[in-house]
């Protein structure tokens, strides 16, 4: 008898420290989901002068926005470029094992950052293809959420100027949230981009959000300009070898 | 006794659906040998029949190489994504009052606010729609309109559609013939102006939490041939 009590006490006591356990993990993680819009006074400029290797340098200089800028051929702006640029809202979604960062510029349908929580990023793996969004793991860590970011696609670039990155990039995050007195509500990101082919040192950036529970975001159809033009181009072709078939 | 506290502590945390939705939520791939084709006779309106002609008679033959929009990136528009048999993954996410579901196919995103209409101020209609969602016991019942007309009648054989077009799908839980999980979706289409009456079918989809939604890169075609000049698969394109 005295035995079952001591097992039943035993399995209360588990049972609450688990039911406290998860109360805790709910109540500790601060609420970042919602919708947010990027305020650009708040955040930091790209240093100048950027600390470029000397490859970078030359590919820096190199680059041809009519050849070498993704987005005019509706491709993504692929991370970090989609949580550092643009005037797009950012949407976040959160549960108990994942943070999700949803962008949806004007490009693909939606750029979705999967963030999966204390789950170790994978072993590197040369089969392993990098993604333009990239792998990413992230913790708690009392009130700010950690993201690492790797396997980065080094086809996409990091801002409008052609800087671009090799696929060593390692983005590390640390996501907050601040109260401003003017604007409210501050999501702040906390960015460092490690790639030692492209930079000399660490680059430190910052990008701010203010909650914004109205914005919205929107499906964007890049393509539709192209098809506009293939299809207008295929009809050109079709009208002009019928006139000429009837000339005949 | 430790079940029974953690299913109690559950409903705290995710309090605006049901325990089902845990069943539901996570990454599903279509079960096309168990789900419905659809009909290959619509049940179109006399005049949308008479209009369909006409548009044929004044521009076709169609070229599905060239008219079809999905060849051109353009993402299909509702209900196609989720009556899709090709083996594409989704993944469903519950969060506070919503649901959103990810489509590997064009990347597209639905967002299925539960029980609140969302502000439709300077709404436009789009591929996905829009959608409210409510909970009849364990089934989920989601309402689409406002769905984009463009590229959702595609030339392959689909009925045209109007404004008026409302989507109602079922979503439910099941088992298959093997004893897992099943996610179905009762999918019925309504639109006064084209159909004469809707028309239901159900998809069942095959639990897959092995499986990632990836990245849809659509353009990658174009986009090569832009970096490397490889011919593209798309005739018109090369």
């Amino acid at each position: 008898m005295r035995c079952a009590c001591w097992r039943l006490g035993r399995l209360i006591f588990t049972s609450v420290a688990v039911l406290v356990s998860i109360a805790a993990t709910a109540a500790t993680a601060p609420d970042i989901s919602g919708t947010w819009l990027p305020v650009q006074s708040l955040s930091s400029p790209w240093p100048e002068p950027l600390p470029l290797t000397q490859s970078a340098r030359q590919r820096y200089a190199a680059f041809d926005p009519d050849r070498d800028e993704p987005t005019s051929f509706c491709m993504p702006l692929g991370t970090p470029r989609n949580t550092l640029s643009g005037t797009s809202p950012l949407e976040v979604l959160q549960t108990s094992d994942r943070v999700y960062f949803v962008f949806q510029p004007n490009l693909l349908n939606a750029e979705t950052r999967r963030v999966y929580l204390d789950k170790p990023l994978p072993a590197a793996d040369a089969d392993r293809l990098p993604t333009w969004l990239g792998t990413s793991s992230g913790r708690w860590r009392a009130q700010t959420l950690e993201v690492e970011t790797v396997e980065l696609e080094p086809q996409a670039i990091l801002n409008a100027s052609g800087l671009s990155h090799s696929g060593a990039l390692r983005m590390q995050e640390r996501w907050h949230l601040e109260r401003d007195a003017e604007r409210g509500r501050l999501l702040v990101d906390d960015i460092v981009l490690n790639d030692p082919q492209t930079f000399t040192a660490p680059l430190r950036l910052k990008r701010v959000f203010v909650w914004a529970p109205d914005a919205r975001l929107a499906e964007g159809q890049c393509s539709e300009r192209l098809w506009i033009d293939q299809i207008w181009r295929h009809r050109l072709r079709e009208h002009a070898a019928a006139r000429k078939a009837g000339a005949r | 006794m430790l079940l029974l506290v953690m299913l109690a502590a559950a409903p705290l945390l995710r309090a605006a659906h049901p325990a089902v939705s845990r069943e539901m939520a996570g990454v599903w791939l279509p079960d096309s040998k168990h789900s419905d084709r659809m009909p290959s006779q619509w049940p179109l309106r006399p005049e949308a029949a008479a209009a369909r002609d006409k548009w044929l008679a004044e521009y076709g033959p169609v070229d599905t190489t060239v008219d079809d929009t999905n060849a051109s990136c353009i993402a299909e528009a509702m209900p196609w994504p989720v009556r899709l048999i090709a083996q594409y993954p989704f993944e469903v996410l519950f969060t506070a009052d919503r649901v959103t579901i990810f489509y590997e196919v064009f990347g597209s995103l639905r967002r299925i606010p539960i029980g609140t209409a969302r502000n439709t101020f300077e709404m436009l209609p789009s591929a996905m729609g829009r959608s409210i969602g409510r909970w009849e016991g364990d089934t989920l019942v989601v309402e689409t309109d406002m769905i984009r007309r463009e590229g959702a009648g595609k030339p392959a054989g689909n009925p045209p559609v109007s404004n008026a077009r409302r989507i109602i799908e079922r979503w439910s839980m099941g088992k298959d013939d093997t004893g897992r999980k099943q996610l179905r979706n009762q999918i019925t289409i309504i639109d006064p102006v084209v159909l004469s009456a809707p028309v239901t079918m159900t998809m069942r989809y095959k639990w897959s939490p092995d499986i990632a939604v990836g990245e849809y890169l659509c353009q990658q075609d174009i986009w090569d041939q832009n970096l490397q000049g490889s011919p593209s698969t798309v005739p018109w394109r090369k």
